[in-house]
């Protein structure tokens, strides 16, 4: 047995540890631990505050997923005081979800995540004519994936970023690649395992297309975001505000923050996110997850076979309250539930519903800390997040010093992530899971199925007659879980185009209100109030909980979704998604396991929301350890 | 001109973290920037900086830096320095600045100056306000960065006071 230390994990926001038990005979993984070395303080910095000014706070949690607590937080106030936003703030807010989902997949996929699949190095070996052969090939036979994206707009007719496929376009790429191999310097691409055998799984040509990809779409990605940037004023951190959204529309004045101008830009930076998501990100999506599943690589599904769970999203039109139950009857995206035992089939799923009350229900959603290092009256109780505590205690690793770590102690307290429950459970979150608990409530007739679910349904019946195997064994899998995200950004983008199209019809019929100021004074608010505010992020479910008191922000948690998969075992032992995956992973070569960095880039985790501070050193911060025999940096 | 843009990035509830933020809030109320000059709360930025950095030919990132001197020693990293700075991680943003300049790197689009102008931080804890070490040197700092703007030839205008 050997155990293996990586740490810090590259390529994600924020710092991750993992040490590995591998049993070096076999590469079967024993034991995982998951560990986050950072500590979260939003909590205790918005304590006191006015609860309009709560979301400006949040979104400084992260640049990433940049605006996505701001909306979250904007939803637990509203839903607080009983604010029902205007039609075009709800169409707004969900142009500006969806891109984020659009450039946040695309980024994780090309920018974050590739690299554990295809090398550089490879690349090299193609030969540029055949690649450029297969280029074609592929869009020939993957390309009718575009089809299952509705276009209510109808102008999707030529696009003009479209995957070129000539051997000079791949000759330039290469030449590239190739000087910075030589030049010793390999940079950004540097200090990887490009030696593993895993890399030899594709043909170098695929290499080539991917990696060529990886280059282009830096360039295309910015134009994926301009949405948020014209609805949100700026970027990161647009702005938002209780009772709406900030950006005043007036079709005719040349300087109202939305404009008929305006507004065309952002029409066409939709229509090059479809191009992007249909032309390039799902045709490298499908054609390398297919090799590597026909390769044999349908593990890593771990605690998404047996748990996963999901908030919904996307309300059609303006809701009464989440609470209250009204969010649900609204939204487009049925992915609000648990579904259990997926990978026995869809039909033996087992489906429960969430909708508002579930969310206020204290025996529902509550976290533990046993094996976190905060402190709880009874540690063997978890709390709902209204009644949530944020109380730091950290005990140190079990080997080194609490500064400079051995091995952590998982028989103890070993990280500075909470531990979030489904009734008592662990769940997995994100777009796999969104992705399982909708196609089994359609499935199984629990939802009338949006014209979003049925998109679902559509693609996922798509990727299975691909690969030729039934949902319940490719999707609770790593390969099922990157391609769940790739086929979600299709949605995000068909959304966008459906709620433009909505946007544009309800400022035609004279409706410019942006903004529902009725109950923006506090006078207005009762003595006490209490909030849910919930959004499917990029990375999964997220939920803040709020208590306002004489005005004041009384209380205030997020569960964040990598709380939730990266989640510490709890007082009965039961492992959250992270450590699952990893037991359900085989490792070639111990001291190499890209496998492991496979399975967790597959979660695109975040830790900058899930944990924030390292423990009591600024200074460890930024210091990169090496141990065990795993070189990292 | 030759496009410029000065950068202010960190974390706001992270105390001193936050700096580069802070500095950028004062010197876009304080100054006027002529045309072709961007100035950019970056805050916890991730891969959308992207969007910000494309076609700068002069970049000045303002951040909290960890070079070992007292709480509030002022900082300018030029050529090498900062290559090195971020390899080294000095910054915390993980995922961000470092990588979004080593793709642009790797696109052969590097801009052609890249300075970092920094202070050392006092503590990095939560929280939304400065250590009086740090406090006390902000004007030092933004004199710092009104430096290296005068020798790229930018002369930014005082704004008056609040009438």
């Amino acid at each position: 047995m050997k155990r293996v230390v990586i740490d810090p994990v590259t390529r994600i926001e924020g710092h991750l540890r993992l040490e590995v038990i591998v049993d070096e005979k076999t590469g079967k993984v024993k034991d995982a631990v998951s560990v986050g070395t950072m500590w979260r303080g939003i909590e205790i910095i918005l304590r006191g505050r006015d609860p309009r000014d709560a979301w400006a706070f949040a979104q400084r949690i992260c640049g990433v997923c940049t605006s996505i607590h701001a909306l979250a937080s904007v939803r637990c106030v509203e839903d607080a005081l009983s604010i029902k936003i205007p039609k075009n703030a709800n169409y707004i807010r969900n142009i500006m979800y969806g891109s984020l989902q659009v450039h946040d997949h695309l980024v994780h996929f090309y920018h974050l995540h590739a690299l554990d699949w295809v090398s550089p190095i490879e690349a090299l070996k193609a030969d540029p004519v055949a690649t450029a052969a297969l280029q074609n090939k592929l869009i020939e036979k993957y390309g009718s994936i575009a089809d299952l994206m509705p276009d209510p707009l109808g102008r999707r007719a030529y696009p003009r970023k479209f995957p070129k496929a000539t051997p000079g376009y791949f000759r330039t790429f290469q030449e590239r690649i190739k000087k910075l191999v030589e030049s010793g310097q390999l940079g950004i691409f540097a200090a990887h395992w490009w030696d593993h055998p895993d890399y030899k799984l594709l043909p170098p040509e695929v290499h080539l297309i991917a990696v060529a990809h990886y280059l282009n779409m830096l360039d295309v990605q910015r134009e994926l975001f301009i949405p948020q940037v014209v609805f949100g004023g700026k970027n990161p951190h647009p702005h938002y505000i209780v009772g709406g959204m900030m950006c005043s529309i007036s079709m005719d004045d040349m300087n109202a923050p939305v404009n008929a101008e305006r507004l065309a830009v952002v029409e066409d930076a939709i229509y090059t996110q479809a191009e992007a998501v249909n032309l390039f990100y799902l045709i490298d999506l499908i054609a390398i997850g297919h090799m590597y599943v026909q390769k044999g690589w349908i593990y890593g599904g771990g605690l998404a076979k047996r748990r996963v769970l999901g908030y919904g999203d996307l309300p059609d039109e303006p809701y009464e309250s989440i609470k209250g139950g009204d969010f649900h009857d609204k939204i487009l995206y049925h992915c609000n539930g648990v579904v259990e035992n997926f990978s026995e089939g869809v039909e033996k799923a087992r489906y429960y519903p969430m909708v508002g009350k579930d969310f206020t229900d204290p025996e529902v959603i509550q976290e533990f800390v046993s094996h976190s290092w905060y402190r709880y009256p009874d540690e063997t109780k978890g709390l709902h997040p209204w009644e949530g505590v944020t109380q730091p205690n950290y005990t140190g690793p079990k080997e080194g010093t609490k500064t400079n770590w051995k091995y952590v102690d998982e028989e103890g307290k070993y990280s500075w992530i909470k531990a979030p429950r489904w009734r008592g459970k662990p769940c997995e979150v994100g777009p796999l899971a969104r992705y399982i608990v909708t196609y089994t409530a359609v499935k199984q007739g629990h939802v009338k199925p949006s014209w979003v679910d049925e998109m679902i349904v559509r693609q996922v019946e798509f990727v299975s007659e691909v690969l030729g195997l039934p949902p319940h064994i490719w999707m609770p899998t790593t390969v099922g879980r990157t391609a769940a995200r790739g086929l979600e950004a299709q949605v995000g983008v068909a959304a966008n185009l459906y709620f433009l199209k909505k946007l544009y019809e309800n400022i035609k019929a004279g409706d410019t209100a942006v903004a529902n100021v009725e109950r923006w004074d506090p006078s207005s608010w009762p003595k006490t109030a209490k909030g849910v505010g919930i959004t499917e992020a990029p990375r999964g479910a997220l939920g803040h909980w709020i208590v306002i008191e004489d005005g004041k922000i009384k209380n205030y948690q997020c569960v964040v979704p990598t709380t939730w998969n990266g989640s510490p075992r709890d007082h009965k032992g039961q492992q959250g998604a992270f450590e699952e995956c990893m037991k359900d992973t085989v490792v070639k070569i111990p001291e190499k396991p890209v496998e492991i960095l496979k399975g967790i880039h597959s979660f695109d985790p975040c830790l900058a929301c899930s944990t924030h501070l390292y423990d009591t050193e600024g200074r460890e911060i930024v210091s990169v350890r090496v141990q065990g025999s795993v070189p990292v940096t | 001109m030759s496009r410029v843009v000065v950068l202010g990035v960190g974390n706001l509830l992270l105390s001193d973290e936050g700096i580069g933020v802070v500095a950028i809030r004062k010197l876009a109320e304080r100054f006027l920037f002529p045309e072709g000059v961007e100035v950019i709360d970056g805050g916890t930025v991730g891969m959308g900086l992207i969007y910000h950095l494309e076609g700068v030919e002069k970049l000045l990132i303002i951040d909290a830096v960890l070079g070992g001197g007292e709480p509030g020693t002022i900082y300018v990293l030029k050529g090498e320095e900062v290559k090195k700075a971020f390899r080294g991680k000095l910054s915390m943003h993980d995922l961000g600045i470092q990588e979004v300049l080593s793709l642009f790197d790797l696109l052969g689009r590097f801009p052609k100056e890249v300075v970092i102008v920094g202070i050392e931080p006092k503590e990095i804890k939560v929280g939304c306000s400065l250590s009086r070490e740090v406090e006390e040197n902000i004007d030092r700092l933004i004199e710092e960065v009104l430096n290296q703007l005068r020798s790229w030839g930018v002369e930014p205008l005082r704004r008056c006071k609040p009438c």
